[in-house]
């Protein structure tokens, strides 16, 4: 059964909204995630489950009162609610921390060249329940490990660790439905190569849209070396990027107040 | 009748009585005051205040407002307060002799406030004692620890030993102590360290895990794994983090051995005998 949040591609929407009537359950199974939902009787379970590979590619949807489908175990989440209730929404979120990429290989940018590079990151995924929205769930399609960004162990931030290979064609980055994709526009004015061992994407402060196809993206990020040293601005624009054609706003950012925005990135955003 | 009335009257109103009465009031008030203001303390947010700066505030508050009250009580019922002091300053200086350990407790009580090397809610070690920090008071810092006992420790013994806060920076890093048998290969070993410590979404990735190989131990090749995790996570990283390193080491064939001794019976080439008797059976190899 096709879910009904798809207009365009009804095969790869699998966010909107949906009905579940009693007893009955729906499962999506997207990239390394599968989340399963049941409606009970006055209760809703819900169980996120997730594969080890991260790039597991997978899209099964269900739709079925089969028994063996109810969500069962330790990781269950029950919802009472005693008011009838029948439609669940699911919603698509960006990370809520902020992601340090880190290239398979180190990527070097020559003095006074640009590049254009795709940054993935897993997308959130939050369930909530009827007319007033009662948040029944948030989790990721697939948990990354934590990590450490700053200058130091004393000063910087919990960030979400992940690696990509800076792909410089869309055509060869890895494309899924339960990932976002963020270009990132890396600009070195200075004489000497930057090196980029780490990248730094403000996910939380990222809004999230979804092409015509599907595909799930936030606006451009560009990263802006000076010719003056070590010190790099990192600066974002409340629009799609240009690849994302019939662009649709699923989600706005979870954090405001850094768009449009100039900051130093050195111990903020990036590590050179 | 009215006689009687009209000296009452004028007890409460221009006699002594009437400065009573008045200098409770300003007592009353004052406290009543006092507690409001605290308690409007009280409700601000954590977002704007934390809870250390939050309980020294009401204390200063209640406590100024409550001293104000007190002395404006005094001055309502007649006292000179310059000759109050001046008796209260020897007083002080007899009871600050007798009481010298208070005095220490208070002053140490103020440095710690000053110094702030803790906020209530840290979780401190102080010898052999871990606990959250509940209060920070004038005289003592009382602690719960985990398996929920009330600790009292003297400002003074906080000022003079060591003190480690364990909640004071965001990440923590725990020092594996592992032994391996002498027939690995340790560059596996490390490989499979590694491999665990990247599955596990608590280690962080950054700062890097660490490995040592400390050194030829009495039964094992001794090994040190230094993981770093949120300190939010620190307890539940140590304990999925050695469960996965268990179950990595037993799907690899890697040996953590026990300790054991080699015997050599005068030539490394020459096995021990060993016999295989059924004490069970019916063939005794009775003297």
């Amino acid at each position: 059964m096709s879910p009904e949040g798809g207009k365009d591609n009804p095969t790869l929407r699998w966010y909107g909204d949906f009905q579940i009537a009693e007893g009955f359950t729906r499962v999506w199974a997207v990239g390394p995630m599968r989340l399963r939902v049941h409606h009970g009787h006055n209760e809703w379970r819900l169980l996120r489950e997730q594969d080890p590979d991260p790039w597991l590619e997978r899209f099964e949807l269900d739709y079925s009162d089969d028994p063996a489908l109810v969500p069962d175990g330790d990781k269950l989440q029950r919802v009472v609610l005693a008011t009838p209730e029948a439609r669940v929404h699911l919603e698509l979120r960006t990370a809520d921390r902020s992601v340090v990429s880190r290239p398979v290989s180190p990527l070097s940018v020559p003095g006074h060249e640009s590049v254009r590079v795709y940054v993935s990151t897993p997308v959130w995924v939050r369930v909530t329940l009827g007319e007033q929205h009662h948040l029944m769930l948030e989790q990721p399609s697939y948990r990354l490990s934590d990590t450490w960004f700053g200058p130091n162990n004393m000063e910087g931030e919990i960030c979400y660790a992940t690696r990509s290979r800076f792909r410089l064609a869309l055509s060869e980055q890895v494309r899924s439905p339960s990932r976002i994709i963020t270009p990132v526009q890396i600009r070195n004015q200075a004489d000497d190569p930057l090196v980029l061992d780490r990248l730094n994407v403000p996910m939380p402060w990222l809004p999230l849209y979804g092409d015509a196809d599907a595909h799930l993206w936030t606006p451009e990020v560009s990263l802006v070396r000076r010719e003056d040293g070590d010190l790099a601005e990192l600066r974002f624009k409340d629009q799609p990027p240009r690849e994302c054609g019939g662009a649709t706003r699923l989600s706005s950012a979870r954090h405001s107040g850094r768009q449009h925005t100039v900051f130093r990135a050195f111990t903020d955003l990036l590590r050179s | 009748m009215d006689t009687w009335f009209s000296t009452i009257a004028q007890f409460f109103t221009a006699g002594p009585g009437g400065n009573l009465i008045q200098a409770a009031l300003i007592l009353v008030g004052g406290f009543l005051i006092g507690r409001i203001l605290a308690n409007l303390v009280g409700r601000v947010p954590a977002t704007h205040l934390d809870r250390h700066m939050g309980l020294l505030l009401r204390r200063v508050i209640f406590y100024g407002i409550l001293l104000l009250a007190f002395t404006s009580a005094l001055h309502q019922m007649g006292f000179k307060l310059g000759v109050l002091l001046g008796a209260a300053g020897i007083i002080s200086v007899a009871i600050g002799f007798a009481s010298q350990t208070s005095a220490s407790n208070l002053i140490s009580g103020l440095f710690l406030v000053w110094e702030r090397p803790f906020s209530v809610g840290d979780t401190i070690r102080v010898g052999t004692t871990v606990g959250e920090v509940v209060s920070i008071d004038l005289l003592s810092v009382k602690l719960r620890t985990f398996d929920n006992l009330f600790v009292r420790l003297p400002n003074e013994t906080l000022i003079k030993t060591e003190m480690t806060n364990l909640s004071r920076f965001p990440i923590r890093r725990l020092d594996l102590q592992i032994g391996v048998a002498y027939k690995e290969d340790i560059k596996r070993v490390r490989k499979v360290l590694d491999e665990v410590a990247t599955a596990n979404p608590l280690c962080l990735e950054e700062p890097k895990p660490q490995f040592l190989f400390l050194g030829f131990g009495d039964s094992a090749l001794n090994l040190q794994f230094n993981v770093w995790a949120q300190r939010e996570n620190f307890l539940e990283m140590r304990n999925s983090l050695q469960i996965e390193i268990k179950e990595a080491f037993d799907r690899e064939g890697i040996e953590i051995p026990f300790p054991h001794r080699t015997l050599y019976a005068g030539s490394v080439t020459d096995p021990f005998p060993v016999q295989v008797v059924d004490r069970a059976g019916g063939d005794r190899d009775n003297p």
